[in-house]
């Protein structure tokens, strides 16, 4: 698994894949990302993991770029984040079909978490498809922590504080849970925003 | 089972004249064109006189032309749009940009040019207004050249003119809200719309009036290299409720036209509002329209959009949720035919508390046609409790159809619930296999398929609408194989 995370710089990234491959994008820094992924070889599947964690005034900017250049080739992308405070994050993610990629199957998940009133997300996620037979789909969530779910924990003992985190660390979870499926990852920065 | 009844009997009621064009492998009914007997028509081209020239003829007040000339100064100062459709084919200086058809408009269809209502005749205007519209108004190029309203709704104080007529009679309302909603700075065909405005409907609907059957207007191009730039402005006032339906088709030419509509609406407390366009314009006409909504405290603004015809269309109605409890719904329809680009989609800004919103939209592509989903859900930092939801589904039936997907999310506040999801696929090998099973024809049950899958959109449709919706979709289903 090859991890790249957000630098205090700007990146641009065009990424050949030729076989099955996972990728992990961190954002604990401010930074942007230009990534594109190019599907270049048959019968292969790309994974795009990815956990944008913002406080304070940090500013994210990431686009990201699926090319199905392949026939019957997978790539599937999620991405979660969070955003405390003044944080901001600007995303656009394209899932682009070439005319002779038959046979593909796409799919990109943004789901995001607001905890203050003054983080923005700006979210666009894009679809160019140029084949009749492929199943291609995207979907955004832009919310703030569930009421019920969080009334549900307290009238179970837990402090705000707790409660907070248990629902935090659960919408992370998906992401998380995935890497440590394909290799044990030991990642300090995670627990050190949960820890805060 | 209902719709394969539906199917049969729209096949039985296919008339020769409709064979014969399908068998001349073209579905466009409304193709026809009568001879022009244009009472004035302005030069090909743009420039201030022209403007002068049209004002004139108008008879308008000063404060109107000189918003026309400021209007088009902006037009020349406004690069056009680099993103969306391919708009290299539109030349300005080959269009005319008035043509009047007739001197007067007409309150009864025997005193309409017989040419004219020929026209309207054959695309069933004066027949539906007979069985279900409350009101009636139909342009014709450039000038409204019939108009009716039921004798009650008069007497209730409903105003439904052509635009040109109400900025003489009620030149006070006019004022008040023109240009207000989308001011010629917007985009530089909204400026050509301010600054070429002709015909178009007026309606205003007083406090608690509640307009049960459709209004509607009727937009027909005839001449070749026309340009058509209606205006159109809706005040519902508190608590009111009205449905606004709108049509247009043009001949066949090979030239191109150029359709440049500019749609204000203003939706007050409480008030409830449905505006639903069919467009179906020819293959030569680019068609690029403004349409924007303010929706008040408590009001409901719904746009039913389908966009059928037209080589280039890009349009994204758009609803601002001004006070709280506002809500608005876009639900859209495209097809997109060989050598088409819809470029179609919804922007829902949400400036209030309490606000919802919701986009429906459906497109279809074949053969080399192109539709794009393109949207804006804005949410700003002192709008909480905000709801909006987003689905976009796009089916492609050939090979070589694309289809594209846009959609942009702002959001400013943390105590809002976002969703937006898009999907793309094609007709299914196994419903296909089904319903061939059963004894339709491959053609049958593709375009069975692909009615359903427009069918929650064609369901908000009139039922003289929705008929006609199948029955373009039916003709244009020939000859693909699904």
């Amino acid at each position: 698994m090859q991890t790249i995370k957000f630098t205090d710089k700007v990146e641009n990234r065009i990424i050949e894949i030729h076989e099955s491959q996972n990728f992990f994008l961190l954002g604990i820094e401010s930074g942007e990302l230009n990534l594109t992924f190019d599907l270049k070889a048959e019968n292969i599947t790309v994974n795009i993991y990815g956990l944008i964690l913002g406080k304070d005034k940090k500013n994210f900017k990431l686009r990201t770029k699926t090319i199905h250049s392949a026939k019957n080739a997978n790539s599937w992308v999620l991405l979660k984040g969070i955003f405390d405070d003044q944080s901001i994050f600007d995303f656009e993610g394209m899932i682009s079909i070439a005319e002779g990629a038959s046979g593909s199957d796409a799919y990109l998940q943004n789901e995001n978490l607001l905890l203050s009133d003054e983080a923005i997300v700006n979210s666009s996620p894009q679809l160019e498809i140029c084949n009749d037979d492929v199943k291609a789909s995207h979907g955004v969530t832009i919310s703030t922590l569930d009421e019920l779910q969080a009334f549900y924990l307290k009238s179970r003992g837990l402090d705000d504080k707790t409660t907070d985190e248990v629902l935090i660390k659960g919408f992370a979870s998906e992401v998380i849970q995935k890497l440590t499926e394909i290799e044990s990852i030991d990642i300090p920065e995670v627990d050190g925003y949960f820890k805060k | 089972m209902v719709t394969k009844v539906l199917l049969t009997e729209m096949s039985k009621q296919l008339s020769d004249q409709e064979l014969q064009l399908k068998n001349s492998s073209t579905s466009y009914k409304e193709g026809f064109h009568m001879p022009d007997k244009s009472v004035f028509k302005s030069k090909k081209g743009l420039n201030e006189d022209v403007i002068r020239e049209l004002s004139k003829m108008k008879n308008e007040p000063e404060w109107m032309l000189e918003f026309r000339l400021k209007s088009y100064k902006i037009f020349l100062e406004k690069k056009m749009p680099n993103w969306g459709a391919d708009l290299s084919g539109i030349d300005f200086e080959a269009i005319h940009y008035y043509i009047k058809p007739s001197d007067h408009q007409e309150k009864s269809w025997d005193d309409v040019p017989d040419d004219v209502k020929t026209t309207f005749e054959r695309l069933g205007v004066p027949q539906a207004e007979r069985s279900f519209l409350a009101g009636v108004k139909a342009q014709y190029d450039s000038e409204i050249v019939y108009g009716s309203l039921m004798k009650e709704l008069e007497d209730k104080g409903v105003i439904f003119l052509g635009t040109d007529e109400a900025l003489q009679k009620y030149p006070e309302i006019f004022k008040e809200y023109f240009g207000k909603i989308i001011p010629p700075s917007d985009n530089k065909f909204a400026a050509l719309n301010s600054a070429v405005w002709s015909g178009g409907s007026f309606v205003y609907v007083p406090k608690g009036v509640k307009v049960d059957k459709p209004l509607q207007a009727y937009f027909r191009i005839n001449a070749a290299n026309a340009g058509q730039f209606e205006r159109t402005l809706i005040v519902l006032e508190e608590d009111s409720w009205a449905h606004y339906v709108e049509g247009c088709s043009a001949p066949t030419y090979t030239s191109n036209s150029l359709h440049s509509a500019v749609v204000e609406v203003i939706v007050k407390k409480g008030a409830h509002f449905r505006y639903t366009t069919i467009q179906n314009w020819y293959q030569n006409v680019y068609n690029l329209v403004t349409k924007r909504a303010f929706a008040y405290k408590n009001a409901r603004m719904e746009w039913v959009d389908g966009n059928i015809g037209s080589k280039v269309t890009m349009k994204y109605p758009s609803v601002y949720l001004m006070e709280e409890g506002a809500s608005g719904e876009v639900m859209s329809l495209a097809f997109a035919g060989d050598g088409q680009h819809q470029d179609t989609g919804a922007k829902m800004v949400h400036l209030a508390p309490n606000t919802s919103s919701n986009i429906i939209s459906k497109s279809v592509s074949k053969g080399s046609g192109r539709a794009s989903y393109r949207g804006l859900v804005k949410v700003i930092k002192k709008a909480e409790n905000v709801k909006s939801n987003v689905v976009c589904d796009a089916l492609l039936l050939d090979e070589n159809s694309r289809t594209d997907t846009y959609p942009f999310m702002k959001i400013e506040n943390k105590k809002v619930k976002i969703g937006h999801e898009a999907s793309v696929s094609k007709v299914s090998q196994e419903q296909l296999f089904y319903l061939v099973s059963r004894g339709l024809t491959e053609q049958q049950a593709a375009a069975l398929i692909v009615n359903g899958f427009i069918s929650p959109i064609v369901k908000q449709l009139p039922m003289e609408y929705a008929y006609e919706l199948n029955r373009l979709i039916e003709l244009e289903m020939e000859g693909s194989v699904g």
